[in-house]
């Protein structure tokens, strides 16, 4: 009796005017609806209707980009819950991870953020690396690794940019000596090869309040400018433009000949 | 057809060649076989070219023809066979010679019967006229033409077989309603509930997800809700009564807790109350006169007695109250944890003030 019930009830729910405007076709029990829901569904749409076995065999792919896709995921979840506690102030910040550990309920947050973001550059070596031996990086796949080459870029700035946040001493002194490097950039460092040509007048243009680390610093050492500086830089403006290229990056898959395998 | 059996220039000097050297050791070969011709055509065909028919004798045996040589050759042999249509070797060929006979052809060939006009010009309204057999010149409308033939002029389309409709694919059709089944119980229910939760690998796969997701969701719940809080306590002890001689309005506590600690006189009876620096007009914060004895809100005028009555202003009722109780160690203590509003009479409340 109750198991009618529950069945007429899946019926009903099925055939509502709600499910039916969320869920355009029924279930994927046969090949055209298949392929259909692949096409129609949002989160799906990025991906072939159909691909080769071995191109989702584990022990060809790794699944290293599913996972660093995944590990992206988890960075931006755990990152926006330590929003809710962390103030990138000189009075505030190093006061705030402490709490974050000690006072707040499921401090694991930071832990998980902190192990996922090694974990993620770690997989994108490896997903790099897994690409580079199938030879998947080969026309018409090209570009996808271009855009992936940037990937690994901004994964490793988010890193940079996330190890200041603490404000300990470990993370004062590893973004001082980590900046120091582009103090020697060619040209726009000022204590870089060719910094001394850009003078008019006699006055250096490339001082150390002109040049690229000051730039990227925001001051001539790190302070509360630099701790805001990198904050937006690892909250906001670096992962817009992962999530960007990400989606280029899965878009292209599916384009440039579906997930690795021979053409 | 007269494109191809026109012979090359190749062909034609060939010929000639053999026609110079020995005519006698090739006369087995093809071209042989047609040079044979030549001596009976020139000499047949004298009338067409006169003046160049002399020149094929005169070109001796060992010398080679002059171009001019061999195209009065070849047209001597055109010409020749024109007056030989017999002559299969070679088909007739459209040259000045041949007209005639090309007319005829033309004729001919929509006429068959009427051969009469062999080696007349024909005007081109005769030819039609043969051409249309006695029937009606000129265009004939559909109508006419079935009238004449007693066939449709255009002729009817064959009907095209439509495909039959698809069946419909069970998805599509009405879920038919489920017999009831004898087995059909409580028991019955607990069973396939605890099997569609863990009854196959894909469903312990989204049980696990399920539960993972939703015991996450409930710590993140708690994770939104901090443990130590900065800001000021809730209770705090502002001092020994002592300290509140009667009439003070104690400010000192304003800036950090919001709170006016009164000693004075509500109802003819004196208390020492800790007034709420909130205007309730629309929640600014009053200042105390003290020249004036009162307080007075700087966003709209509201103005309040020194127990708290509004007087003036759009404040529509008096300021709050917050608790307020003498301490273990005899010191006041404020909770602002709890409110007292004068026009509710909650004032009378003894936990809103402390006697003097």
């Amino acid at each position: 009796m109750a198991s009618a019930e529950k069945q007429s009830l899946g019926d009903t729910i099925r055939n509502s005017q709600i499910w039916k405007s969320v869920f355009r076709h029924p279930a994927p029990v046969d090949r055209r609806n298949r392929i259909v829901v692949m096409l129609t569904n949002f989160f799906l749409h990025l991906h072939p209707v159909s691909m080769k076995k071995q191109g989702i065999a584990l022990s060809f792919t790794w699944c290293m980009g599913g996972v660093t896709f995944f590990l992206f995921l988890v960075e931006t979840v755990t990152g926006v819950l330590l929003m809710f506690y962390y103030r990138p102030t000189l009075e505030w910040a190093y006061n705030d991870i402490l709490s974050l550990r000690d006072t707040t309920s499921l401090g694991i947050l930071r832990e998980i953020h902190r192990w996922g973001a090694h974990a993620m550059v770690i997989t994108v070596w490896l997903h790099m690396y897994r690409v580079f031996l199938t030879g998947s990086y080969k026309p018409p796949r090209e570009f996808n690794w271009v855009i992936g080459v940037f990937l690994l870029l901004f994964t490793l700035l988010l890193s940079f940019t996330g190890y200041l946040l603490p404000w300990d001493q470990l993370a004062i002194w590893a973004i001082t000596v980590g900046s120091n490097m582009a103090r020697a950039t060619p040209f726009l460092g000022h204590e870089g090869p060719g910094a001394q040509l850009l003078t008019i007048g006699g006055i250096d243009m490339i001082t150390n309040a002109s040049d690229a680390r000051f730039g990227l610093l925001g001051a001539r050492f790190v302070g509360e400018e630099t701790l805001n500086r990198f904050y937006v830089l690892h909250c906001i403006a670096i992962p817009l433009a992962v999530a960007f290229l990400l989606a280029i990056h899965f878009w292209r898959v599916r384009k440039d000949g579906g997930i690795s395998g021979p053409l | 057809m007269a494109d191809q059996n026109r012979p090359s220039v190749a062909e034609i000097l060939a010929k000639c060649r053999q026609d110079d050297g020995g005519a006698a050791a090739a006369s087995s070969s093809p071209p042989a076989a047609a040079d044979s011709a030549p001596p009976k055509k020139a000499a047949a065909g004298n009338g067409d070219g006169p003046a160049k028919k002399p020149s094929t004798p005169q070109v001796k045996p060992g010398e080679r023809p002059s171009i001019a040589d061999m195209m009065a050759m070849a047209r001597g042999e055109k010409s020749a066979e024109a007056e030989t249509p017999a002559d299969k070797t070679e088909a007739a060929k459209p040259v000045t010679a041949g007209k005639a006979s090309a007319t005829a052809a033309s004729t001919k060939k929509p006429e068959p019967a009427k051969a009469t006009t062999k080696n007349e010009r024909l005007d081109t309204a005769s030819i039609l006229a043969a051409a249309r057999g006695g029937a009606k010149p000129g265009p004939v409308s559909k109508a006419e033409y079935t009238k004449q033939t007693g066939k449709p002029a255009v002729p009817e389309k064959p009907a095209k077989p439509l495909p039959p409709m698809p069946a419909k694919p069970a998805y599509a059709k009405p879920p038919a309603p489920r017999p009831r089944a004898e087995g059909e119980s409580r028991r019955f229910f607990l069973v396939s509930m605890l099997g569609a939760l863990v009854g196959s690998a894909l469903a312990i796969g989204f049980t696990s997800l399920a539960a993972v997701g939703g015991l996450w969701s409930l710590a993140v719940a708690r994770f939104m809700f901090p443990n130590v809080l900065t800001e000021p306590p809730s209770r705090f002890k502002v001092g020994f009564p002592g300290d509140f001689p009667f009439g003070m309005v104690e400010e000192k506590f304003k800036a950090q807790f919001g709170v006016w600690v009164v000693n004075y006189e509500y109802n003819g009876e004196r208390q020492i109350f800790a007034l709420s620096t909130v205007c309730t007009h629309l929640g600014c914060t009053p200042n105390w006169l003290d020249a004036e004895q009162k307080y007075k809100c700087p966003c709209h005028g509201s103005g309040f007695y020194k127990d708290g009555i509004n007087f003036e202003g759009p404040a529509p009722r008096p300021l709050e109250r917050y608790a307020i109780r003498i301490g273990d160690d005899g010191q006041l203590e404020v909770d602002k944890s709890r409110k007292f509003q004068e026009e509710m009479g909650q004032w009378a409340d003894p936990a809103s003030f402390v006697t003097v």
